[in-house]
Order: C-alpha cells, then sequence, then structure tokens
C-alpha cells in the first residue's frame, strides 16, 4: 500500500467532559481519507465550529492519540513508528496554524523559527550554507531577510508572520503541511498572496496540503479535493468542483447557500430559520443520521441507521440516504 | 431622505508612549440616511473600530477626538455632557461592539441583562414588572429566539444564540440608530447568514438605520443600501453598493474586489503588494500611492479629497474629476 502519502482510516476520537467524565463527544466519527503519493494535491477539510476539524488536525499531527482507526504515513502507522520514522515524520509533516503569532516565542528573534529547525533536523552544520538556505526560503515568500530577521515577532504583521511561517516550511521541505485556518485572520488583499503561495509550493515543491477550514470559498480557491464535516462525521467528499457544482447532502446545500455572494444583484432570496433554542444533548440523536433535526428532507428512514458514504459519480462521495 | 447621522472631518487619534500620535481616524466625512443599511469596510487596522468608538463617544484614553463634528439627528454629540449622552445612548443609538456576545454577564440570566439596560434608561415601576417579562419574551421572540432563553444563562447559549440576545438588547429601547462593529465575524456561515437577515428585518420593521462595520466585502454586497471604503485612516469611496461592486472607481476598491474569492468561479486573485502605512507616519499625499498601480508623482505630493465624480459617488483619488490642489 505505498500508493498513499496518507491514509487515514475509520478515524474515531471521542473526549469526556463533565463530572465522572459522564458526557461523551464524539468529535470524529469513523473518518476515512486518503492523500495520493504521485501528485501533490491541496485536500481541505471544511466544517463548521466543532465539526471536528481540528481534531483531525491534532490526531494527523500525532498531538493526540485516536480511540479508533489509523493514520498511515508511507504505509506505516504514526502510533507504532520507530523513533528514526517518527523523527522523519515530524520533518515531513509540518503545520501551520490560525494564529502565527501563536507560533513564535514572544521573547526571541524570529530567527529562531529557522535556527530551531536547522539544528534540529541537521539541515545543514555549515552557518554560512544555513544562512543561504534561511534567504532562499524567505525569498520564496516574498520577504526580504532584512525586512524581518533580528525582529520580535510583535514586530511584524499579521501577513509577514504566516508568510515566515511558510518560509520556515519551504526551508524543513516537508511533503505535508497541515495548515490549520491559515488565511482567517489575514486581511483579503493579503489573503490572496498567502494562498497563492501555497499553491507555488505545491507546484515547485511537491508539497501536499491538508488545509483546514470554515471558509468554502478559500477552499474552492486553493484546493483539489474536499471533505465536509458535520458533528465529526463526512456529509459529502470528493473532487472539489464537483462538490461545489453539484452538492448532494442537503447541510452541504445549506452551507453553499449561506455564503454570501459578492454581487448586491443576487442577494439571498428565501429566508433561513436559525433555531429558537440549543438542541439538548437530550434530543441529540444517538441512531441515525446526526443531521436530521435540522434537515429539510427528512423521512423515517433517517433515524434508522447512520447513512454510508455512496459514490454518485467518480470521485464524489455523499452521506445521504435519499442518493437518486 | 433626510440623514440621522452627520460625521464631517471627524478625527480620531491615538497618543502612543513614545509621544507620536497614531491617526486612526483621519478627517472622514459621511452620513448615515434614515431608514438606511450604511456599511463601512475596510481591513484591520484602517480606523473602522476607532470610528464606531468616536462617533459612540466611548474612544478612551489613549485614544482622543482631535478634531471635526459628529450630529445625530442635528444634536453635535461631541458638545454633549455626559448626562446627556446617557438618554441618547440605547435609547436612540445602539451599539454592538466586536466580540461583544462573548461579553455578556455570564452569571446573570438573559432577561436580567435585557431588564438591567431597559431600568437603566426608562422608569420602571415595581408594578410592571410583569409586563416587562412579557416584553422581554416578545424581544427574544422578535430575534427569533424561544422565550425559554430569557431564564437561561449566557454559558447555555451557542455563539449565535448569544449574538441574538445582543442584538435584542440593543432593540430593546428601539434606537434609531444602531452601529454593529463584526457582528457575524466569529460565526458559522450558516448563522451568519441568518443574523444579517435578522439585522435587514430590523430596519423593515422598526425603520433602524444599521451602520454596519465588517471587512468581508460579500456582507456588504448581501445587505447594505450603500458602502464608504476605508484606507490608512481616510475614506477612499463612498457610493451605492450596486454601482461600488458593478463599477469600483478606487484602486483600492478594485482590487478588495478583485480579492475576493468565490465559491462559483476559480479565477486568479489578485492580492495588493506591500502593506498598508504606519499610521504613526503616513505618507505624503495619496495613502494608497506606495501600493497603487495607477499612482502619478501628484499622487505623492498631493493628498486627493473626497469629491462627488457622479450622483452619490464619492471618490478620493487623482483619476478622477482632474487636477484639483
Amino acid at each position: 500500500m505505498g500508493s498513499f502519502l496518507l491514509e487515514v482510516r475509520n478515524l474515531t476520537k471521542i473526549f469526556t467532559t463533565g463530572f465522572l467524565k459522564k458526557s461523551r463527544v464524539v468529535a470524529v466519527d469513523d473518518v476515512s481519507f486518503t492523500l495520493p503519493a504521485e501528485k501533490p494535491i491541496v485536500f481541505t477539510i471544511a466544517g463548521e465550529s466543532g465539526s471536528g476539524k481540528t481534531t483531525i488536525a491534532r490526531l494527523v499531527l500525532g498531538f493526540i492519540k485516536p480511540d479508533r482507526g489509523s493514520i498511515m504515513y508511507d504505509g506505516k502507522d504514526i502510533w507504532e513508528m520507530s523513533a528514526e520514522e517518527w523523527k522523519r515524520y515530524r520533518r515531513e509533516v509540518q503545520a501551520i496554524f490560525q494564529d502565527p503569532y501563536g507560533s513564535f516565542n514572544p521573547l526571541h528573534k524570529v530567527d529562531d523559527v529557522f535556527w530551531i529547525p536547522i539544528k534540529r533536523f541537521h539541515l545543514t552544520e555549515d552557518r554560512e550554507e544555513a544562512e543561504e538556505l534561511i534567504a532562499k526560503s524567505l525569498e520564496s515568500v516574498g520577504l526580504r531577510s532584512e525586512e524581518v530577521l533580528g525582529k520580535y515577532p510583535h514586530q511584524l504583521s499579521g501577513g509577514q508572520r504566516q508568510r515566515l511561517m511558510l518560509a520556515r516550511a519551504f526551508l524543513i521541505r516537508p511533503r505535508l503541511i497541515v495548515a490549520d485556518e491559515p488565511v482567517s485572520m489575514i486581511d483579503a488583499s493579503l489573503r490572496a498572496n498567502i494562498l497563492n503561495l501555497m499553491l507555488s509550493l505545491r507546484d515547485k515543491l511537491k508539497v501536499s496540503y491538508i488545509y483546514i477550514t470554515h471558509d468554502l470559498s478559500t477552499a474552492h480557491y486553493v484546493s483539489d479535493e474536499i471533505m465536509i464535516l458535520y458533528k465529526g462525521s463526512i456529509t459529502e467528499m470528493g473532487d472539489i468542483s464537483k462538490v461545489i457544482s453539484n452538492p448532494i447532502h442537503p447541510y452541504v446545500r445549506i452551507l453553499l447557500e449561506s455564503i454570501p455572494i459578492p454581487d448586491p444583484d443576487r442577494r439571498w432570496k428565501d429566508k433561513i430559520v436559525l433555531p429558537k433554542i440549543e438542541e439538548y444533548s437530550g434530543d441529540r440523536i444517538t441512531h441515525g443520521c446526526k443531521f436530521f433535526n435540522r434537515c429539510p428532507v427528512k423521512t423515517e428512514q433517517c433515524l434508522k441507521g447512520t447513512p454510508a458514504l455512496t459514490e454518485v459519480e467518480r470521485n464524489h462521495w455523499v452521506a445521504f440516504f435519499n442518493v437518486k | 431622505m433626510s440623514s440621522i447621522l452627520r460625521v464631517k472631518d471627524l478625527k480620531a487619534y491615538y497618543e502612543t508612549s513614545s509621544g507620536k500620535v497614531v491617526r486612526a481616524v483621519d478627517g472622514v466625512s459621511f452620513s448615515v440616511l434614515r431608514n438606511e443599511i450604511f456599511g463601512i469596510a475596510g481591513e484591520s487596522g484602517c480606523g473602522k473600530s476607532t470610528l464606531a468608538l468616536a462617533i459612540t463617544r466611548l474612544l478612551r484614553p489613549p485614544g482622543y477626538i482631535a478634531d471635526g463634528e459628529i450630529f445625530f439627528d442635528n444634536i453635535n454629540l461631541l458638545k454633549l455632557k455626559s448626562e446627556e449622552l446617557r438618554r441618547i445612548r440605547w435609547r436612540r443609538i445602539s451599539y454592538i461592539p466586536q466580540s461583544s456576545m462573548n461579553a455578556l454577564n455570564p452569571v446573570l440570566r438573559i432577561k436580567n441583562q435585557i431588564i438591567d439596560v431597559i431600568k437603566e434608561h426608562e422608569k420602571i415601576k415595581n408594578e410592571e414588572a410583569g409586563r416587562l417579562e412579557g416584553y422581554i419574551k416578545e424581544l427574544l421572540a422578535s430575534v427569533g429566539l424561544s422565550p425559554q432563553v430569557a431564564n437561561m444563562f449566557p454559558h447555555e447559549l451557542s455563539g449565535g444564540m448569544r449574538q441574538r440576545a445582543i442584538i435584542a438588547m440593543a432593540i430593546a429601547l428601539r434606537p434609531e440608530l444602531l452601529i454593529a462593529d463584526e457582528p457575524t465575524t466569529a460565526l458559522d456561515v450558516v448563522v451568519q447568514r441568518g443574523i444579517l437577515q435578522l439585522l435587514s428585518e430590523i430596519r423593515g420593521k422598526y425603520g433602524t438605520s444599521i451602520m454596519l462595520i465588517t471587512h468581508d466585502m460579500a456582507v456588504h454586497a448581501e445587505i447594505v443600501d450603500r458602502l464608504a471604503i476605508m484606507y490608512a485612516g481616510k475614506i477612499v469611496e463612498i457610493g451605492d453598493v450596486r454601482s461600488i461592486f458593478k463599477d469600483p472607481l478606487h484602486p483600492y476598491t478594485q482590487v478588495l474586489i478583485k480579492s475576493i474569492p468565490s465559491v462559483e468561479e476559480k479565477r486568479r486573485l489578485a492580492g495588493i503588494k506591500g502593506l498598508p502605512p504606519d499610521l504613526k507616519s503616513p505618507p505624503p499625499g495619496c495613502r494608497f500611492h506606495p501600493r497603487c498601480p495607477y499612482k502619478s508623482r501628484l499622487c505623492e505630493t498631493a493628498e486627493p479629497p473626497l469629491r462627488e465624480v457622479r450622483a452619490g459617488r464619492y471618490v478620493a483619488c487623482h483619476l478622477y474629476g482632474g487636477i484639483s490642489g
């Protein structure tokens, strides 16, 4: 099974909270997906807050252990890796987070984000060569060394900090970058630059991405494939243009219809009704489709079991009972 | 249509410890009409939140209003004493600050928080307390919340519900003007849509004028009537939202619109080179000139005034309306 860069099978993570750990939340519920080894792609995991998308990122990065299921990198379960393999994994799989500020030590100059991995991964032992590597990676993200080096994180803008993290990724030359909402705190005019940069790193350096976002518009811009989660379960996944142009799951349809369109001549025509009161754990669906309470096309059948993922067209999967 | 709010050449600055002054809002003029949703767009640091704080007179040191006039229904807000201001706030002007849904008092039930606002501004006799409870339920219903929510605590509500409770509070005394700063920014898209539709409904039902501040251009496209674009402490363009999107005049507005990704078409997005200026020492001339693709010599020295170049279209750019000194 060497044909996948990353192969996630039946991934499940349950969090227990509350007094005596009585309340259980299935944050990630039997999720499977793969990233191909032969060509780099941007794979988006999209969903609302609480959909489990960040939990999947943390699982893939090995920050937390799954309760069920496996994450295979290059055919090897990340929880069964030797120390050597794990070190390689930590080098080849890098993370970028929403708030780049949190990725820096505020008391240290930003140069550290380069020097630490250079030492840790023994990228080079030669100082001059290292400096050249740093300069090159800064150049690749459109930053000039003199603009950023020797400065403290607070002296840089959010866009500069996020580009620094991409430069760091460039330096380490990972095969996979897990990017959790990397542009949601960045202004629109600079966001385009960062997204374009992600794409050029994909093409030039053959880096794959897991792009985690709530924003389907940026997802559409950068992704090859998408997986849309609802309460920890996959609702729809596959080729991004197919999912966006031909959404089938009622949740995905509502989601897409709710994205404001930047055209004043095409405003929303119908009105959406938000729930009058929170769904309580008492009403929580334990059997059947999790979207039942909010679903406009539900039937009795939807409570009987969990809808399985069905392929409706080539590389377009939906977990919905009423697929025609 | 008459205006409810007129802002003239407003300057709101911040004093920094080094003695330099940050000119966050630097000579801004516009009006909000009655029964209108007026949008303010711009990116972080352009001064849009400071503008809201200045209008509501909530700007606190080191911030201060350096100059200008703010007329609300012909009352000069900058001349009011604090007691006179208190009588206007909530009753005539309501303000929903950014992230206010996280600022509800965690130990008070929703109804008590709304009652506090009402009692602070209206004389309510004890025997009317029952009637007040009824009003609160009606108010919650108007923002699509169940009457049960009145007895709940903030932590029992989702972000979208808390934001609706905040809106209920803001409209409790039927203000004529509602100023909302990024009211949907942290919310999921479906909830965002619900909240935006609620704001439109409030305008329709009560005739409330709304000043909506958000960086999200697509949100403006959905609900505002007229739009002002801010850049580096200045308004660079004002117009009705349709013509701004169809035919943006200011080069900054043009890039801002080109940088919005769409779920409908995959076209290459344009970003802007460089960064917005440091407002402690903004560039001379037009503040956008270091990043502008069309800049000329004039732009480096002369600041373009905001001029009406067509009916209802104002733009601050030397490309339009010829050369003026």
